[in-house]
């Protein structure tokens, strides 16, 4: 049969194919591997939290099958089903325990993009889309707000009850999340005796958005560990086109990739090393290839910079066993895909630095939602959270590993409002 | 169909407006489990505390609508299909743990909890729950209880039947009733597992568990043939050695695992078995020491064994990618599932191959060597009409083979919809009058998960068996002249011969009259033992269906009854799993023979001496409403009467 297309006047804006473990397939091949046979169900955070077939992968998966045979319209009205993609967390869970791999945030995300949904707060979109679309002048803007949040303009917006406001209520949660004191990246870096830039660089450093501007501590000590093996260029401000591809338009997305793609390919016959201190950023950029399935330059081109990119656990020094007697877990909350080996390492590290007390936590345990989904659908994200801190308090966790910036930001909230014995550092701040 | 708004209304004051849904979505996407079948329900219902089932049930059959409970749907037989349309009742949210008693070894659990979460709540207690279906970390122990799911530890542990102590269920109009192992009268716990939700709504339930094995290791062994590695595990049980787990594959499924996880399985050889062993220390060596020779008989070309638990995850690797492996070559995996008496595995097992190569079609083959149970995972398209429709037509041509070599079409998957026209071809029109009647009296009306297990027009299609022995008929006779209640009894003294002494499936069939003396004697000449007493006035049939070795039902792999109509059923045979139907061992068992006559009984015989079974002291049979229900339906005229002073 013939599938429907997802949005027949603008293909640009989808998918053409999504990798798996047998090559690439199209959409309706992608979701026609699913066997329904339920092994998602149990991993999914949101099937945890309402045990009901519409919000389970399995049941997002018949979604997109339903939609490409044209059983059911994709309809940005219909209530239940904009619920059945909003309530996706994008975690991946599903794909690492599904046999056929099937990968269920994608088919998530290319309805979202064919419904054309803004599942961010619009300013919050508005404002961190001009990451990418405008970086120097977003660069400018987000200083400035954090100036102006050290000032106290936030408290002020607060006490006029300017939060209450649909579209600024997500400044409530943000203004929590955020730590009291942003120094800006330079300055750390200044006091650290860090240089920025390498005329001859052996590895480029990527910092994600949160390590540039909110915790630029993640960015120094990453350098730092960079910086005991290579000679290493920092590019600041440069976006990855993660955002537009979780949460804008597929085309800003691949605008953005191939700016980086382009930017590598110049720096000393784009072979060096990429690296990133996001998980998140660090697997999108794992499947940049996917983005340009159907343009064979391209596709061949990011392939190329995806064999470059490097995580954090890469560069980390040999470790010997620390001498510390408190619990410590890896929070595993990342876009996508669980699979893949800088989990395995992550891990690999922490038990040699902690031993038996590194524990690991069960398949069905809840994890932090990855990437800013706390903005997505804060009660949601507000559940799922609680379950991950009752891992915590349930392991007698003392120390939780992040992968992300964003993470470290959420479960340090988390911690501090419901399990204060617990703290959150980045892989790169560990205790060693 | 169209639910009346009255009903809605009554619904969503029980359970709230959010959990009744009847939106195209919601409908839709409950339309299907992991089997072929999709069928949309016209009305969802979210149940979200236990106390919720019955009053819903109640409005349901007020209003005279068919309703499908499920969990987790992950079925692979159609079993909770809506075949007539109705309500579709979702329990997943009841899946609460509620008690975890060690000292008394049993837990009690909602029926929409996880097997393999309530595993994980007693390893730290040092404790597990035997049943481990393939589907474990995922599937539900209440859809355990309805297919009677089992997995590798059958062998030795028995299937999710065996541990169940304990069910409350809503019946079909609302009632509530609890039933317990510990009352005497039928086994209607053991009836309603393997029932696929059709009699009842289980809503909880109270499950044995088992003290964690301390000392397991693990063993890897390659055959050149099929037939060696089954006559492998033959010899291990004759020299009185149950393993914990016995599992195999076949050198497709080998090779297909090989490629995909990479496990370090040898790929030359034609079969791959694995074996786990469990006790003490001493005991696992002497056992080892065995299993060593028997494999050298039998020309093993590769022995790995393992100790630690990472060097034994690595050995069972391979096997738990086996579906992973096969899922990622095609859209869609048909999972069948066959039984057949184990003497009969290898040459049923070739005959799939050769089934499978016939038809060109790339399969892998697992099966469970010790139970004869086997699992040909077969891919196709389901996008692809004509492909879907030879995969049906193979899979069926399966399990005629294992009809013919004796043996059932189901082992732990069920019949849903999706066997039930092969029922036709293992059952008689007798057995499968009796399912109706059952479902009947369970379910009047017709409402509970309509449409499953029976075949349609089974009356023409059934197979017929040759006619009984000489004193069956006789008691036929009699009993299709019988129109009042007969207070003497039909004697089965003439029913005194044991018909087969089976050394290679370890079973014996004897008729309901030979003494437990005779039959001790008899089987003593073979080597052999059963677990019952040699008792010199009991019969055979007496303590199976007075109820004072209770333990002895899980011994019953067999039976033919004679009904107050005189119709003649036989289930079971020399297998040690079957799924197929209601468990009508289970029916007859401890029913006092008010529910019919005992004629023969197939039951398992061991190489050593078995342990003694637990005899229970005679109690009243209880007259509860099931009983009552079952009774009137199967014996109207109650011709098989149990006095009175017999009965509370």
């Amino acid at each position: 049969m013939n599938p429907i297309r997802l949005s027949p006047e603008k293909p640009q804006r989808q998918l053409q194919a999504l990798s798996s473990p047998q090559g690439n397939r199209d959409i309706y091949n992608s979701v026609s591997y699913c066997n329904r046979c339920g092994a998602c169900s149990q991993v999914c955070p949101s099937y945890q939290l309402h045990q009901q077939e519409v919000f389970s992968p399995r049941g997002r998966n018949q979604l997109l099958r339903l939609v490409l045979e044209g059983k059911i319209k994709l309809n940005s009205r219909d209530k239940l089903l904009t619920q059945t993609l909003l309530t996706c967390t994008l975690c991946g869970r599903c794909t690492q325990h599904c046999a056929g791999q099937i990968p269920t945030a994608e088919h998530v995300l290319e309805m979202r993009r064919a419904l054309q949904m803004h599942v961010l707060p619009t300013l919050l979109y508005r404002f961190l889309n001009k990451r990418e679309s405008s970086p120097r002048l977003f660069a400018f803007a987000a200083r400035t707000a954090l100036v102006l949040r050290q000032l106290g303009v936030l408290k002020l917006v607060r006490a006029l009850q300017l939060t209450r406001l649909k579209t600024l209520s997500f400044l409530n949660h943000l203004n929590e999340i955020l730590p009291a004191k942003t120094p800006s990246l330079k300055k750390v870096l200044q006091q650290n005796e860090l240089a920025l830039n390498d005329p001859q660089p052996q590895l480029i450093y990527l910092p994600s958005l949160e390590a540039q501007f909110v915790l630029p501590d993640i960015a120094c000590q990453t350098l730092k560990l960079a910086q005991r093996k290579f000679r290493t260029a920092v590019w600041t401000n440069t976006p990855s086109g993660l955002f537009s591809y979780v949460y804008g338009d597929l085309r800003q997305s691949r605008r953005v990739l191939r700016r980086l793609i382009r930017f590598h390919a110049k720096t000393a016959g784009g072979n060096l090393p990429l690296l990133t201190d996001s998980i998140d950023v660090y697997l999108f950029l794992k499947r940049a290839p996917q983005l340009f399935a159907g343009y064979k330059k391209w596709e061949i081109r990011a392939q190329k910079l995806t064999s470059c990119v490097r995580f954090v656990t890469d560069i980390f020094p040999p470790v010997k066993k620390a001498k510390t007697s408190s619990v410590v877990q890896l929070e595993q909350g990342a876009l996508f895909k669980r699979q893949d080996p800088v989990f395995g390492q992550a891990q690999k590290i922490l038990y040699t630095l902690f031993g038996k007390n590194f524990v690991e936590c069960s398949y069905t345990d809840a994890d932090v939602p990855a990437y800013g989904y706390v903005f997505v659908a804060p009660q949601e994200a507000a559940k799922i959270g609680l379950q991950a801190v009752e891992k915590l308090a349930r392991t007698r966790t003392h120390q939780v590993v992040a992968l992300s910036g964003l993470a470290v930001l959420e479960l340090n909230y988390l911690c501090k409002k419901f399990y204060p014995a617990a703290k959150a550092t980045h892989f790169v701040d560990v205790d060693r | 169909m169209h639910i009346p708004a009255q009903a809605l209304r009554a619904l969503k004051e029980t359970v709230g407006p959010y959990c009744v849904c009847t939106d195209e979505l919601s409908l839709r996407l409950h339309a299907y489990d992991c089997s072929l079948s999709r069928m949309r329900p016209d009305l969802v219902v979210h149940i979200t505390r236990t106390n919720q089932v019955a009053p819903v049930v109640q409005i349901l059959h007020r209003f005279h609508i068919p309703f499908v409970p499920r969990a987790a749907a992950t079925n692979h037989a159609g079993s909770c299909a809506t075949v007539k349309g109705g309500a579709l009742l979702n329990l997943s949210s009841l899946n609460r743990i509620l008690q975890i008693n060690t000292q008394e070894g049993y837990a009690v659990v909602e029926p929409g909890v996880i097997t393999g979460r309530l595993e994980e709540q007693l390893a730290p207690l040092g404790f597990f729950y035997a049943p481990d279906p393939a589907s474990k970390l995922f599937c539900t122990i209440g859809g355990n209880v309805a297919q009677n799911a089992s997995g590798a530890r059958c062998l030795k542990y028995g299937g999710t039947l065996d541990h169940v102590l304990e069910a409350t269920v809503v019946l079909a109009d609302g009632t509530v009733q609890t039933l317990s192992r510990q009352e005497s009268g039928p086994d209607w716990v053991g009836l309603l597992c393997g029932s696929e939700g059709t009699l009842g709504i289980i809503t909880q339930l109270k499950v044995k568990i088992l003290p964690l094995a301390k000392h397991i290791r693990t063993f890897l062994i390659t055959f050149s043939s099929l037939e060696d590695s089954v006559q492998t595990v033959t010899d291990l049980i004759a020299r009185g050695i149950i393993p914990r787990c016995v599992e195999a594959m076949d050198q497709n499924t080998t090779r297909a695992v090989e490629s995909f996880s990479h496990a370090g399985y040898p790929t030359q050889d034609a079969a791959v078995l694995l074996i786990e062993l469990d006790g003490k220390p001493t005991q696992i060596k002497k056992d080892e020491t065995a299993l060593r020779e028997i494999c050298a008989q039998h020309r093993a070309r590769h022995f790995d064994a393992a100790d630690t638990a990472a060097e034994r995850a690595h050995l069972w690797q391979g096997r738990q990618a086996a579906y992973s492996a096969m899922a990622q070559l095609a859209p869609n995996v048909l999972v069948c599932d066959g039984t057949v008496p184990r003497s009969e595995l290898p040459g049923t097992l070739k005959r799939v191959q050769q089934i499978l190569a016939e038809n060109k079609i790339h399969a892998s083959l697992l099966f469970h060597a010790g139970d004869g149970n086997f699992h040909p995972q077969l891919i196709f398209d389901e996008r692809n009409p004509a492909d879907t429709q030879r995969v049906g037509r193979i899979a069926k041509q399966i399990l005629q083979a294992c009809l013919k070599a004796g043996g059932t079409i189901s082992g732990e998957h069920g019949i849903g919809i999706e066997k039930r026209s092969s029922m036709a071809d293992e059952y008689d029109a007798p057995t499968l009058e009796l399912f109706s009647h059952i479902k009947h009296a369970f379910d009047p009306a017709g409402l509970l998960n309509p449409g499953k297990i029976i075949p349609i027009n089974y009356t023409e299609k059934a197979v017929v068996f040759p006619p009984a022995c000489a004193e069956v008929r006789q008691l036929q006779q009699t009993l299709s002249t019988q129109t009042k209640t007969n207070k003497t009894g039909f004697p089965t003294t003439g029913l005194n011969q044991i018909t087969d002494i089976d050394t290679t499936n370890y079973t014996v069939t004897a008729q309901a009259g030979v003494t437990l003396s005779q039959l001790a004697n008899t089987l003593r000449k073979k080597g052999v033992y059963s677990a019952l007493p040699a008792r010199s006035k009991s019969t055979v049939g007496d303590v199976f269906s007075s109820g004072e070795f209770p333990e002895f039902y899980a011994h019953v792999v067999g039976i033919q009854a004679l009904l107050p109509n005189g119709k003649l059923v036989r289930y079971g045979g020399k297998l040690t799993k079957n799924a197929a139907g209601y468990n009508l061992i289970r029916l007859f068992a401890g029913a006092r023979g008010s529910l019919g006559i005992i004629t023969e009984l197939t039951f398992k015989i061991y190489a050593t001496k078995a342990a003694p079974l637990k005899e229970k002291p005679t109690q009243p049979l209880v007259r509860h409403e099931i009983y009552r229900r079952v009774k009137s339906e199967l014996d109207p005229q109650n011709i098989f009467s149990v006095p009175t002073e017999e009965t509370v």
